[in-house]
């Protein structure tokens, strides 16, 4: 399944490799922060790569094997996604 | 996490968007990330996001931001001369605040026809990705000159005032009629008239005077700003109440007094020295209030 940003999502990047991501639907209303290779997962996800594409893409950005850092990607996807701050794309 | 100013303000103006549309409540972002987008001010960082609220959705807007968490500044009892016109909203999780205006100071007209007027004409930006309503760039104008001649002693807005007039200086024949259209139908052409008669737009003299006119043009002429407010609030109170607010004048609750001296020590003795010093500054200040307040009645009676 293709992953992509919620629609109730804000997000602001106003330096690189950090990334303040906000739903705005979430009663606590409390920004999260994504640094390093969290920013870089954010910004990979583009509404059209899968969850195994958006970890190569990871993968060629930080120029390390993608077996390497699959299992940290997929759980952060997953933890995005409970979070209400992914959902899939239509 | 440490949430940076420019990055909570253009969250802020979203969310506060979102959840206004939510509740159908019509909102409009001001000031701060718009005026940059708009090409009316450099880029800078904004210590709040400033929020024009329909008034009839004011109440309901701000309590859904209640149930997030928001909670409403105490205002100070100090009086204005213009009614009190905003809230300000704080969160323990964003450093910055929420300026919610239910009405915009000169804007000389019943707020809602004011806001219906800056409604109609409204465009809209991109903050933090999400679509916001935004006033025209010629209501974002209006709104900057009306807020830089809000006290014009303070350099920063006087940095404002002349950006402003570099701005209607620099506009063409149709945009200059835009801009006074708006400024007329949103009843602050003669608030703005002195800064529009500078850069040559219409004449100085005013056409429509009014008591609201004379209030606006007492507060942005008269130096001295917080005693002209007390003196304000003394001259308008009916007699029975003059004791009262002259007392009030005089002393101030200790949260207020505190505000204005922080470095004043815990005790009694340091808050009866902090009213002293404060009313010690009024009493050295009173002459130029004095002319202050009868300069600007002066003008107002030409």
């Amino acid at each position: 399944m293709s992953l992509v940003h919620a629609p109730s999502v804000a997000a602001v990047q106003v330096r690189d490799r950090r990334t303040v991501v906000l739903d705005l639907d979430a009663r606590e209303c409390l920004p999260r922060l994504l640094e390093g290779s969290a920013a870089a997962v954010w910004h990979a996800i583009d509404g059209r790569r899968r969850d195994h594409e958006v970890v190569a893409a990871v993968a060629r950005e930080f120029e390390v094997p993608t077996d390497q850092i699959e299992v940290d990607v997929m759980r952060f996807l997953r933890e995005l996604t409970e979070a209400g701050l992914l959902s899939e794309a239509p | 996490m440490t949430l940076t100013l420019d990055e909570a303000v253009p969250l802020a103006h979203a969310l506060v968007q979102h959840r206004a549309r939510q509740a159908g409540i019509r909102v409009l972002s001001i000031k701060g990330p718009v005026l940059a987008a708009q090409g009316l001010r450099p880029e800078q960082t904004s210590t709040d996001a400033d929020l024009l609220v329909d008034p009839a959705g004011m109440d309901l807007l701000t309590a859904r931001l209640e149930d997030s968490g928001w909670r409403a500044r105490p205002g100070y009892s100090t009086p204005s001369i213009i009614p009190v016109h905003s809230a300000t909203l704080t969160h323990p999780g964003w450093p910055c605040d929420l300026d919610l205006h239910w009405y915009y100071p000169g804007f000389l007209l019943d707020p809602a026809v004011a806001f219906d007027e800056l409604w109609s004409r409204r465009s809209s930006l991109l903050l933090a990705g999400v679509e916001c309503a935004v006033p025209s760039p010629e209501a974002s104008m209006v709104i900057m000159v009306l807020h830089a001649q809000r006290d014009h002693h303070a350099a920063a807005r006087r940095d404002g005032l002349d950006r402003m007039l570099r701005h209607l200086a620099a506009l063409d024949t149709a945009q200059r009629e835009t801009l006074l259209r708006f400024a007329r139908d949103s009843g602050s052409i003669e608030a703005m008239r002195p800064v529009l008669a500078r850069a040559g737009l219409v004449p100085s003299e005013v056409e429509q005077p009014s008591p609201q006119l004379d209030d606006w043009m007492l507060m942005v002429r008269a130096e001295n700003i917080g005693a002209v407010h007390w003196m304000h609030r003394l001259r308008t109170a009916p007699w029975r109440e003059r004791p009262r607010v002259l007392w009030r004048a005089l002393v101030l609750p200790e949260r207020e007094i505190r505000a204005q001296y922080p470095h004043a020590g815990a005790g009694r003795l340091a808050l009866v020295g902090a009213h002293l010093k404060r009313l010690g500054r009024g009493l050295r200040r009173l002459p130029q209030t004095l002319r202050g307040v009868q300069g600007a009645l002066r003008e107002d009676n030409r």
